[in-house]
Protein backbone atom coordinates (compact mmCIF):
# COMPACT_ATOMS: atom_id res chain seq x y z
CA UNK A 1 0.00 0.00 0.00
CA UNK A 2 2.67 2.25 1.17
CA UNK A 3 4.99 1.25 -1.42
CA UNK A 4 1.94 2.66 -3.68
CA UNK A 5 1.70 6.46 -2.02
CA UNK A 6 5.23 6.47 -1.82
CA UNK A 7 7.17 8.19 -5.14
CA UNK A 8 10.41 6.26 -6.33
CA UNK A 9 11.72 9.11 -6.84
CA UNK A 10 13.43 11.69 -3.73
CA UNK A 11 12.68 15.05 -6.33
CA UNK A 12 8.92 13.61 -6.33
CA UNK A 13 8.08 13.33 -3.09
CA UNK A 14 9.91 16.68 -2.58
CA UNK A 15 7.18 18.17 -4.91
CA UNK A 16 4.51 16.46 -3.24
CA UNK A 17 5.30 17.08 0.27
CA UNK A 18 6.61 20.32 2.28
CA UNK A 19 9.86 18.90 3.04
CA UNK A 20 12.73 20.49 1.67
CA UNK A 21 15.54 18.10 -0.45
CA UNK A 22 19.58 18.29 -0.13
CA UNK A 23 21.41 17.77 -3.05
CA UNK A 24 24.68 16.64 -2.63
CA UNK A 25 27.88 17.70 -4.57
CA UNK A 26 28.02 14.02 -5.93
CA UNK A 27 24.12 14.33 -6.16
CA UNK A 28 22.98 12.49 -3.79
CA UNK A 29 19.40 13.51 -3.04
CA UNK A 30 18.18 13.08 0.83
CA UNK A 31 14.66 14.50 1.32
CA UNK A 32 14.52 16.15 4.52
CA UNK A 33 10.93 15.51 6.73
CA UNK A 34 8.36 18.39 7.42
CA UNK A 35 9.55 20.77 10.15
CA UNK A 36 13.44 22.11 10.74
CA UNK A 37 17.05 21.23 9.43
CA UNK A 38 19.23 20.81 12.04
CA UNK A 39 22.42 22.66 12.26
CA UNK A 40 23.57 26.18 11.67
CA UNK A 41 23.73 26.14 7.50
CA UNK A 42 25.24 28.65 5.74
CA UNK A 43 23.17 29.02 2.41
CA UNK A 44 23.07 31.55 -0.99
CA UNK A 45 19.60 31.87 -1.85
CA UNK A 46 18.26 32.19 -6.03
CA UNK A 47 16.92 31.25 -8.64
CA UNK A 48 20.54 30.64 -10.20
CA UNK A 49 18.63 30.87 -14.02
CA UNK A 50 21.32 30.92 -14.92
CA UNK A 51 23.90 30.26 -12.15
CA UNK A 52 27.03 32.19 -13.02
CA UNK A 53 30.51 33.54 -11.89
CA UNK A 54 29.42 35.76 -9.42
CA UNK A 55 27.61 33.07 -7.53
CA UNK A 56 30.36 31.11 -7.46
CA UNK A 57 32.43 33.98 -6.26
CA UNK A 58 30.46 34.85 -3.70
CA UNK A 59 30.25 31.20 -2.27
CA UNK A 60 33.59 31.07 -2.27
CA UNK A 61 34.10 34.46 -0.26
CA UNK A 62 31.35 33.81 2.46
CA UNK A 63 33.22 30.70 2.84
CA UNK A 64 36.43 31.99 3.78
CA UNK A 65 34.76 34.28 5.69
CA UNK A 66 32.71 31.67 7.78
CA UNK A 67 35.08 29.25 7.81
CA UNK A 68 32.03 26.59 7.05
CA UNK A 69 31.05 25.31 3.66
CA UNK A 70 28.39 27.14 2.11
CA UNK A 71 25.35 25.37 -0.03
CA UNK A 72 23.22 27.19 -2.55
CA UNK A 73 19.54 27.03 -1.81
CA UNK A 74 16.67 27.63 -4.83
CA UNK A 75 13.19 27.57 -4.31
CA UNK A 76 10.16 26.46 -6.13
CA UNK A 77 7.96 28.66 -5.06
CA UNK A 78 8.73 32.15 -5.91
CA UNK A 79 6.45 35.74 -4.43
CA UNK A 80 6.07 37.07 -7.73
CA UNK A 81 6.78 34.22 -10.08
CA UNK A 82 4.48 30.83 -11.05
CA UNK A 83 6.15 27.61 -9.39
CA UNK A 84 8.81 26.02 -10.99
CA UNK A 85 8.20 22.94 -12.91
CA UNK A 86 9.89 19.99 -12.41
CA UNK A 87 11.78 19.87 -16.17
CA UNK A 88 12.48 23.27 -14.80
CA UNK A 89 14.01 22.12 -11.66
CA UNK A 90 15.64 19.73 -13.05
CA UNK A 91 17.47 21.88 -15.43
CA UNK A 92 18.39 24.27 -12.47
CA UNK A 93 19.42 21.43 -10.28
CA UNK A 94 22.02 19.92 -13.17
CA UNK A 95 24.27 23.54 -13.15
CA UNK A 96 25.59 22.46 -9.84
CA UNK A 97 26.41 18.53 -10.22
CA UNK A 98 29.85 17.66 -9.04
CA UNK A 99 30.29 20.89 -8.03
CA UNK A 100 28.37 22.14 -4.99
CA UNK A 101 25.11 20.94 -2.60
CA UNK A 102 22.05 22.49 -2.91
CA UNK A 103 19.01 23.08 -0.63
CA UNK A 104 15.47 22.93 -3.14
CA UNK A 105 13.03 24.15 -0.90
CA UNK A 106 9.37 25.31 -1.11
CA UNK A 107 10.35 28.46 1.12
CA UNK A 108 9.89 32.06 -1.47
CA UNK A 109 10.02 34.03 1.90
CA UNK A 110 13.12 34.59 3.99
CA UNK A 111 11.36 34.06 6.79
CA UNK A 112 10.20 31.14 5.66
CA UNK A 113 13.89 29.62 4.74
CA UNK A 114 14.35 30.74 8.68
CA UNK A 115 11.75 28.54 9.74
CA UNK A 116 13.22 25.67 7.87
CA UNK A 117 16.92 26.87 9.00
CA UNK A 118 16.95 28.51 12.02
CA UNK A 119 19.91 29.60 13.19
CA UNK A 120 21.22 29.95 8.71
CA UNK A 121 23.14 32.85 7.50
CA UNK A 122 21.94 33.98 4.41
CA UNK A 123 24.44 35.23 1.99
CA UNK A 124 22.66 37.85 -0.22
CA UNK A 125 23.43 40.72 -2.27
CA UNK A 126 22.58 44.17 -0.65
CA UNK A 127 19.59 44.50 -3.46
CA UNK A 128 17.56 41.48 -1.63
CA UNK A 129 18.72 42.27 1.96
CA UNK A 130 16.84 45.66 0.67
CA UNK A 131 13.66 43.95 0.00
CA UNK A 132 14.38 41.99 2.77
CA UNK A 133 13.98 45.47 4.66
CA UNK A 134 11.02 47.23 2.52
CA UNK A 135 7.70 47.29 3.95
CA UNK A 136 5.93 46.82 0.14
CA UNK A 137 6.88 43.06 0.20
CA UNK A 138 4.83 43.26 3.66
CA UNK A 139 1.79 44.68 2.00
CA UNK A 140 3.43 48.07 2.49
CA UNK A 141 2.91 47.47 6.42
CA UNK A 142 5.95 48.31 8.87
CA UNK A 143 4.90 46.31 11.75
CA UNK A 144 5.02 43.32 9.74
CA UNK A 145 8.04 44.16 8.35
CA UNK A 146 9.37 43.91 12.39
CA UNK A 147 8.01 41.51 13.21
CA UNK A 148 9.47 39.24 10.53
CA UNK A 149 13.40 40.93 11.48
CA UNK A 150 12.12 40.29 14.74
CA UNK A 151 10.82 36.84 14.25
CA UNK A 152 14.46 36.23 12.61
CA UNK A 153 16.82 37.37 15.45
CA UNK A 154 14.54 34.48 17.23
CA UNK A 155 15.25 32.14 15.22
CA UNK A 156 19.26 33.11 15.15
CA UNK A 157 19.63 33.61 11.48
CA UNK A 158 21.59 36.51 9.87
CA UNK A 159 22.50 38.08 6.65
CA UNK A 160 25.62 37.97 5.28
CA UNK A 161 25.52 40.94 2.46
CA UNK A 162 27.84 41.57 -0.15
CA UNK A 163 27.56 45.10 -2.12
CA UNK A 164 25.67 45.87 -5.35
CA UNK A 165 25.14 47.98 -7.84
CA UNK A 166 21.91 50.22 -7.57
CA UNK A 167 19.95 51.78 -10.06
CA UNK A 168 22.40 55.05 -10.80
CA UNK A 169 25.33 52.50 -11.23
CA UNK A 170 26.55 53.15 -7.55
CA UNK A 171 27.58 50.31 -4.87
CA UNK A 172 24.80 49.46 -2.30
CA UNK A 173 26.61 48.62 1.04
CA UNK A 174 25.06 47.24 4.16
CA UNK A 175 25.83 50.73 5.73
CA UNK A 176 23.00 52.21 3.08
CA UNK A 177 20.04 49.81 4.08
CA UNK A 178 17.63 51.20 6.45
CA UNK A 179 18.23 48.28 8.60
CA UNK A 180 15.91 49.29 12.04
CA UNK A 181 18.62 50.22 14.62
CA UNK A 182 17.64 47.36 16.75
CA UNK A 183 17.87 44.79 14.12
CA UNK A 184 21.85 45.88 12.80
CA UNK A 185 23.11 42.95 14.15
CA UNK A 186 21.54 41.08 11.76
CA UNK A 187 23.09 42.22 9.12
CA UNK A 188 26.84 41.85 8.15
CA UNK A 189 28.70 42.98 5.05
CA UNK A 190 31.14 41.52 3.08
CA UNK A 191 33.57 44.40 1.76
CA UNK A 192 33.26 45.48 -1.90
CA UNK A 193 36.99 44.93 -1.77
CA UNK A 194 36.33 41.11 -0.89
CA UNK A 195 33.66 40.97 -3.61
CA UNK A 196 31.73 42.58 -5.85
CA UNK A 197 29.38 41.06 -8.79
CA UNK A 198 27.06 43.85 -10.72
CA UNK A 199 25.55 41.71 -13.15
CA UNK A 200 22.29 39.45 -12.26
CA UNK A 201 21.33 36.45 -13.34
CA UNK A 202 18.28 38.23 -15.13
CA UNK A 203 21.16 40.81 -16.99
CA UNK A 204 22.52 37.77 -17.31
CA UNK A 205 20.03 36.44 -19.71
CA UNK A 206 18.90 39.40 -21.26
CA UNK A 207 23.06 39.99 -23.13
CA UNK A 208 22.71 36.10 -23.79
CA UNK A 209 24.94 34.61 -21.66
CA UNK A 210 25.10 31.53 -20.14
CA UNK A 211 27.03 30.00 -16.85
CA UNK B 1 -26.42 -39.20 83.24
CA UNK B 2 -29.41 -37.67 84.15
CA UNK B 3 -30.76 -34.17 85.48
CA UNK B 4 -31.84 -32.46 88.30
CA UNK B 5 -35.36 -33.29 87.67
CA UNK B 6 -34.59 -37.16 86.92
CA UNK B 7 -35.31 -36.95 82.76
CA UNK B 8 -32.84 -37.66 80.62
CA UNK B 9 -31.31 -34.94 78.06
CA UNK B 10 -32.70 -33.69 74.87
CA UNK B 11 -29.40 -33.91 72.58
CA UNK B 12 -27.13 -36.63 72.10
CA UNK B 13 -24.66 -37.03 74.61
CA UNK B 14 -20.92 -35.39 73.29
CA UNK B 15 -18.61 -38.27 72.06
CA UNK B 16 -15.74 -38.88 74.23
CA UNK B 17 -12.82 -36.01 73.61
CA UNK B 18 -10.50 -38.85 72.38
CA UNK B 19 -12.53 -39.99 69.92
CA UNK B 20 -13.52 -36.54 68.40
CA UNK B 21 -9.52 -36.04 68.10
CA UNK B 22 -9.12 -39.00 66.20
CA UNK B 23 -11.83 -37.67 63.90
CA UNK B 24 -10.46 -34.37 63.57
CA UNK B 25 -6.97 -35.78 62.57
CA UNK B 26 -9.05 -38.13 60.09
CA UNK B 27 -10.10 -35.09 58.67
CA UNK B 28 -7.38 -33.23 58.48
CA UNK B 29 -5.40 -36.25 56.68
CA UNK B 30 -7.90 -37.03 54.09
CA UNK B 31 -7.86 -33.11 53.18
CA UNK B 32 -4.20 -32.89 52.96
CA UNK B 33 -4.52 -36.09 50.86
CA UNK B 34 -7.43 -34.87 48.24
CA UNK B 35 -5.77 -31.28 47.88
CA UNK B 36 -2.76 -30.57 46.32
CA UNK B 37 -0.63 -27.95 47.43
CA UNK B 38 -1.63 -24.73 44.89
CA UNK B 39 1.43 -22.42 45.01
CA UNK B 40 3.16 -24.03 42.28
CA UNK B 41 0.66 -23.75 39.79
CA UNK B 42 -0.36 -20.27 40.46
CA UNK B 43 3.15 -18.80 40.96
CA UNK B 44 3.83 -20.66 37.26
CA UNK B 45 0.24 -18.81 35.92
CA UNK B 46 1.27 -15.67 37.16
CA UNK B 47 4.52 -15.88 35.98
CA UNK B 48 3.50 -16.53 32.75
CA UNK B 49 1.24 -14.06 32.37
CA UNK B 50 3.40 -11.42 33.84
CA UNK B 51 5.76 -12.47 30.94
CA UNK B 52 3.11 -12.71 27.89
CA UNK B 53 2.17 -8.57 29.08
CA UNK B 54 6.04 -7.60 28.88
CA UNK B 55 6.15 -9.52 25.79
CA UNK B 56 3.18 -7.44 24.68
CA UNK B 57 3.96 -4.39 26.12
CA UNK B 58 7.45 -4.61 24.12
CA UNK B 59 5.89 -5.53 21.25
CA UNK B 60 3.56 -3.05 20.77
CA UNK B 61 5.51 0.09 22.97
CA UNK B 62 6.12 2.56 19.77
CA UNK B 63 9.68 2.63 19.21
CA UNK B 64 11.47 5.08 17.81
CA UNK B 65 12.17 4.75 13.86
CA UNK B 66 15.62 3.57 13.05
CA UNK B 67 17.67 6.26 11.29
CA UNK B 68 17.08 5.65 7.08
CA UNK B 69 19.79 3.85 4.95
CA UNK B 70 21.29 5.99 2.95
CA UNK B 71 22.47 4.48 -0.82
CA UNK B 72 25.18 5.48 -2.26
CA UNK B 73 25.96 4.84 -5.96
CA UNK B 74 29.74 3.56 -6.76
CA UNK B 75 31.49 4.72 -9.83
CA UNK B 76 32.15 2.08 -12.24
CA UNK B 77 35.05 1.81 -14.69
CA UNK B 78 34.86 -0.38 -17.96
CA UNK B 79 36.19 -1.67 -21.06
CA UNK B 80 34.40 -0.47 -24.53
CA UNK B 81 34.37 -4.46 -24.92
CA UNK B 82 32.37 -4.74 -21.73
CA UNK B 83 28.58 -3.93 -20.53
CA UNK B 84 28.89 -1.37 -17.94
CA UNK B 85 28.06 -2.91 -14.55
CA UNK B 86 26.56 0.05 -12.25
CA UNK B 87 26.49 -0.78 -8.13
CA UNK B 88 25.38 1.07 -5.33
CA UNK B 89 25.52 0.41 -1.83
CA UNK B 90 23.21 1.36 1.01
CA UNK B 91 24.88 3.10 4.08
CA UNK B 92 23.61 2.85 7.87
CA UNK B 93 23.78 5.79 9.98
CA UNK B 94 27.50 6.71 11.47
CA UNK B 95 26.13 6.99 14.88
CA UNK B 96 24.90 3.29 14.53
CA UNK B 97 26.81 0.89 16.06
CA UNK B 98 24.83 -2.23 15.87
CA UNK B 99 24.83 -4.16 12.02
CA UNK B 100 20.74 -4.50 11.55
CA UNK B 101 20.40 -6.87 7.86
CA UNK B 102 20.88 -4.45 4.72
CA UNK B 103 19.23 -7.41 2.39
CA UNK B 104 15.77 -7.00 0.43
CA UNK B 105 15.52 -3.35 0.17
CA UNK B 106 14.04 -1.43 -3.29
CA UNK B 107 16.96 -0.06 -4.75
CA UNK B 108 16.35 1.55 -8.70
CA UNK B 109 19.06 2.61 -10.80
CA UNK B 110 17.96 4.73 -13.68
CA UNK B 111 18.88 7.66 -15.88
CA UNK B 112 19.65 10.76 -13.94
CA UNK B 113 16.99 13.38 -13.90
CA UNK B 114 19.50 15.57 -16.11
CA UNK B 115 19.56 13.06 -19.39
CA UNK B 116 19.19 14.65 -22.75
CA UNK B 117 15.49 14.38 -23.61
CA UNK B 118 16.10 12.25 -26.78
CA UNK B 119 17.76 9.64 -24.58
CA UNK B 120 15.50 6.64 -23.70
CA UNK B 121 14.98 5.93 -20.03
CA UNK B 122 16.43 3.33 -18.61
CA UNK B 123 14.73 2.08 -15.20
CA UNK B 124 16.36 -1.42 -13.77
CA UNK B 125 14.26 -2.56 -10.12
CA UNK B 126 16.17 -4.71 -8.19
CA UNK B 127 17.33 -5.21 -4.16
CA UNK B 128 19.84 -4.97 -2.14
CA UNK B 129 21.96 -8.34 -1.47
CA UNK B 130 23.05 -9.13 2.57
CA UNK B 131 25.95 -6.38 2.29
CA UNK B 132 23.56 -3.90 1.21
CA UNK B 133 24.79 -4.12 -2.38
CA UNK B 134 22.67 -3.68 -5.62
CA UNK B 135 24.07 -4.44 -8.95
CA UNK B 136 22.69 -4.27 -12.28
CA UNK B 137 23.46 -4.51 -16.32
CA UNK B 138 23.44 -1.34 -17.71
CA UNK B 139 23.54 -0.25 -21.50
CA UNK B 140 27.09 0.96 -22.78
CA UNK B 141 26.63 4.59 -23.16
CA UNK B 142 27.18 6.21 -26.13
CA UNK B 143 29.95 8.72 -24.56
CA UNK B 144 33.04 8.24 -22.38
CA UNK B 145 31.76 9.40 -19.23
CA UNK B 146 28.13 9.01 -18.79
CA UNK B 147 26.13 9.35 -14.62
CA UNK B 148 23.60 7.15 -13.83
CA UNK B 149 21.38 7.64 -10.92
CA UNK B 150 20.17 5.33 -8.12
CA UNK B 151 17.26 5.06 -5.40
CA UNK B 152 16.82 3.56 -2.73
CA UNK B 153 12.87 3.20 -1.53
CA UNK B 154 12.01 2.37 1.83
CA UNK B 155 7.99 2.64 2.49
CA UNK B 156 8.42 1.37 6.55
CA UNK B 157 10.27 4.98 7.44
CA UNK B 158 8.46 6.61 4.19
CA UNK B 159 12.46 7.58 3.10
CA UNK B 160 13.43 7.86 -0.62
CA UNK B 161 16.53 9.31 -1.64
CA UNK B 162 19.00 9.04 -4.33
CA UNK B 163 22.56 8.92 -5.37
CA UNK B 164 24.51 10.20 -8.63
CA UNK B 165 27.30 7.60 -9.89
CA UNK B 166 29.85 7.94 -12.81
CA UNK B 167 30.37 5.29 -16.01
CA UNK B 168 33.95 5.89 -17.83
CA UNK B 169 34.25 3.80 -20.37
CA UNK B 170 38.04 3.38 -21.77
CA UNK B 171 39.50 1.16 -24.54
CA UNK B 172 41.30 -1.51 -23.74
CA UNK B 173 44.49 -0.44 -24.20
CA UNK B 174 44.25 3.22 -22.36
CA UNK B 175 46.77 4.50 -20.06
CA UNK B 176 45.92 4.11 -16.45
CA UNK B 177 47.50 6.62 -13.64
CA UNK B 178 46.25 5.59 -10.06
CA UNK B 179 46.29 7.99 -7.89
CA UNK B 180 46.11 7.74 -4.30
CA UNK B 181 43.72 10.51 -3.46
CA UNK B 182 43.36 10.03 0.48
CA UNK B 183 47.73 9.81 0.87
CA UNK B 184 48.84 12.06 -2.02
CA UNK B 185 46.40 14.87 -2.77
CA UNK B 186 46.00 17.10 0.32
CA UNK B 187 43.98 17.55 3.37
CA UNK B 188 42.61 20.64 2.92
CA UNK B 189 43.59 22.25 -0.49
CA UNK B 190 44.51 20.18 -3.56
CA UNK B 191 47.88 20.18 -3.48
CA UNK B 192 48.85 22.83 -6.64
CA UNK B 193 52.08 20.56 -8.06
CA UNK B 194 49.75 17.49 -7.73
CA UNK B 195 47.12 19.04 -9.88
CA UNK B 196 49.48 20.42 -12.34
CA UNK B 197 51.20 16.88 -12.62
CA UNK B 198 47.42 15.20 -13.27
CA UNK B 199 46.61 17.86 -15.75
CA UNK B 200 49.70 17.38 -17.86
CA UNK B 201 48.81 13.56 -17.37
CA UNK B 202 45.49 13.87 -18.71
CA UNK B 203 46.27 16.03 -21.78
CA UNK B 204 48.57 13.24 -22.80
CA UNK B 205 45.47 11.26 -22.57
CA UNK B 206 46.33 9.16 -18.80
CA UNK B 207 42.80 8.71 -17.55
CA UNK B 208 42.72 8.98 -14.40
CA UNK B 209 41.73 6.82 -11.40
CA UNK B 210 41.33 7.98 -7.97
CA UNK B 211 41.33 5.71 -5.02
CA UNK B 212 40.13 6.52 -1.29
CA UNK B 213 41.04 3.73 0.88
CA UNK B 214 41.80 5.90 3.91
CA UNK B 215 38.83 5.47 6.12
CA UNK B 216 36.64 2.35 7.17
CA UNK B 217 33.55 4.60 7.28
CA UNK B 218 31.58 4.77 3.67
CA UNK B 219 30.37 8.54 4.91
CA UNK B 220 34.42 9.51 4.89
CA UNK B 221 34.70 7.75 1.02
CA UNK B 222 32.08 9.99 0.04
CA UNK B 223 33.48 12.89 1.69
CA UNK B 224 36.22 12.13 -0.04
CA UNK B 225 35.03 11.70 -3.17
CA UNK B 226 32.53 15.12 -2.84
CA UNK B 227 36.12 16.76 -2.04
CA UNK B 228 37.04 15.85 -5.86
CA UNK B 229 34.12 16.41 -7.27
CA UNK B 230 34.33 19.65 -5.74
CA UNK B 231 38.31 20.21 -6.90
CA UNK B 232 37.64 19.27 -10.38
CA UNK B 233 38.85 22.77 -11.62
CA UNK B 234 42.46 21.42 -10.59
CA UNK B 235 41.89 17.28 -10.84
CA UNK B 236 40.73 15.64 -13.92
CA UNK B 237 38.10 13.97 -13.74
CA UNK B 238 38.34 10.17 -13.11
CA UNK B 239 36.19 7.30 -11.16
CA UNK B 240 36.60 7.83 -7.69
CA UNK B 241 36.95 3.86 -5.62
CA UNK B 242 36.60 2.90 -2.16
CA UNK B 243 36.90 -0.34 -0.69
CA UNK B 244 34.73 -3.05 -3.00
CA UNK B 245 32.48 -4.43 0.37
CA UNK B 246 32.03 -1.73 2.69
CA UNK B 247 29.75 -3.39 4.80
CA UNK B 248 32.31 -5.65 5.35
CA UNK B 249 35.49 -5.86 7.03
CA UNK B 250 38.08 -5.90 4.69
CA UNK B 251 41.55 -3.10 5.27
CA UNK B 252 42.71 -0.96 3.02
CA UNK B 253 45.85 -3.69 1.75
CA UNK B 254 43.02 -6.50 0.97
CA UNK B 255 40.69 -3.80 -1.12
CA UNK B 256 44.00 -2.16 -2.79
CA UNK B 257 44.46 -5.47 -4.01
CA UNK B 258 41.50 -5.86 -5.20
CA UNK B 259 40.84 -2.81 -7.18
CA UNK B 260 44.51 -3.46 -8.91
CA UNK B 261 43.78 -6.67 -9.84
CA UNK B 262 40.45 -5.80 -11.50
CA UNK B 263 42.04 -3.20 -13.42
CA UNK B 264 44.56 -5.24 -14.60
CA UNK B 265 42.83 -7.91 -15.65
CA UNK B 266 40.31 -5.56 -17.86
CA UNK B 267 43.08 -3.07 -19.07
CA UNK B 268 45.99 -3.74 -21.08
CA UNK B 269 47.27 -0.80 -21.52
CA UNK B 270 50.25 0.85 -19.60
CA UNK B 271 49.39 1.45 -15.93
CA UNK B 272 51.03 3.66 -13.43
CA UNK B 273 50.45 4.12 -9.70
CA UNK B 274 51.33 6.82 -7.51
CA UNK B 275 51.51 6.11 -3.21
CA UNK B 276 52.81 7.85 -0.46
CA UNK B 277 53.79 4.84 1.91
CA UNK B 278 55.70 1.95 2.00
CA UNK B 279 52.96 -0.81 1.92
CA UNK B 280 50.62 0.61 -0.67
CA UNK B 281 53.99 1.03 -3.07
CA UNK B 282 54.94 -2.88 -2.33
CA UNK B 283 50.84 -3.85 -2.95
CA UNK B 284 50.72 -1.79 -6.46
CA UNK B 285 54.61 -3.05 -7.26
CA UNK B 286 53.49 -6.58 -6.30
CA UNK B 287 50.70 -6.07 -8.67
CA UNK B 288 52.46 -5.60 -11.92
CA UNK B 289 51.64 -1.71 -11.68
CA UNK B 290 54.37 0.43 -12.47
CA UNK B 291 54.70 2.54 -9.06
CA UNK B 292 56.11 5.71 -7.79
CA UNK B 293 55.89 6.59 -4.26
CA UNK B 294 56.26 10.50 -2.90
CA UNK B 295 57.49 11.83 -0.33
CA UNK B 296 60.97 11.04 1.84
CA UNK B 297 60.38 7.37 3.14
CA UNK B 298 62.00 4.12 1.91
CA UNK B 299 60.61 3.34 -1.35
CA UNK B 300 60.47 -0.69 -1.80
CA UNK B 301 62.75 -2.29 -4.45
CA UNK B 302 61.56 -2.12 -8.05
CA UNK B 303 59.45 1.61 -7.12
CA UNK B 304 60.53 4.84 -7.67
CA UNK B 305 60.57 7.45 -5.39
CA UNK B 306 59.72 11.26 -5.92
CA UNK B 307 60.00 13.34 -3.32
CA UNK B 308 57.00 15.81 -4.45
CA UNK B 309 54.80 15.51 -7.06
CA UNK B 310 56.36 18.20 -9.25
CA UNK B 311 59.11 15.33 -9.63
CA UNK B 312 56.59 12.28 -10.61
CA UNK B 313 57.67 11.71 -14.48
CA UNK B 314 54.19 9.81 -15.71
CA UNK B 315 55.34 8.11 -19.14
CA UNK B 316 54.76 5.02 -20.69
CA UNK B 317 57.50 2.55 -20.52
Amino acid sequence: MLDEILPNHPLDYFLQTGAALHVAADGQMVCAESGRCPGAQVLLPGSFNPIHRGHWELREVAESLLGQPVAFELSVANVEKPKLTRDEICRRLAQFNWQASVWLTHAPKFIDKAERFPGATFVVGADTALRILAPRYYGGDEALMLAALERLGSLHCRFLVACREDDRKQCLRCGDLPIPPAFRALFEEISPERFRWDLSSSELRALGHGI
Amino acid sequence: MESSNGKKPISDPKPAAPKADTLARQLKDSLAKRRPRPWLPVLAILTGSVLILVFLAYWYYPRPPLTPLQIMALDVVGTTDEVPQVRAQLLTPLEEKTPRPLNGFGIIFHRPLTQKANDKPIEIVTKSDARGQAAADWPKPSTATADFSVNHVDPANRHVDSDLGRIFIWPKDAPILIVDAAETLGAEEVDEQASATLRRAAKEDWHIVYVALGSEQPQEFRAARIWIARNQAKLPIGPVLGRPHIAEEESAAQARRAILQSLKERFQGPMVAVVKNEVSAQISKDAGVRTIMIGAGAAPAGVTQAPTWSDVVVRVE
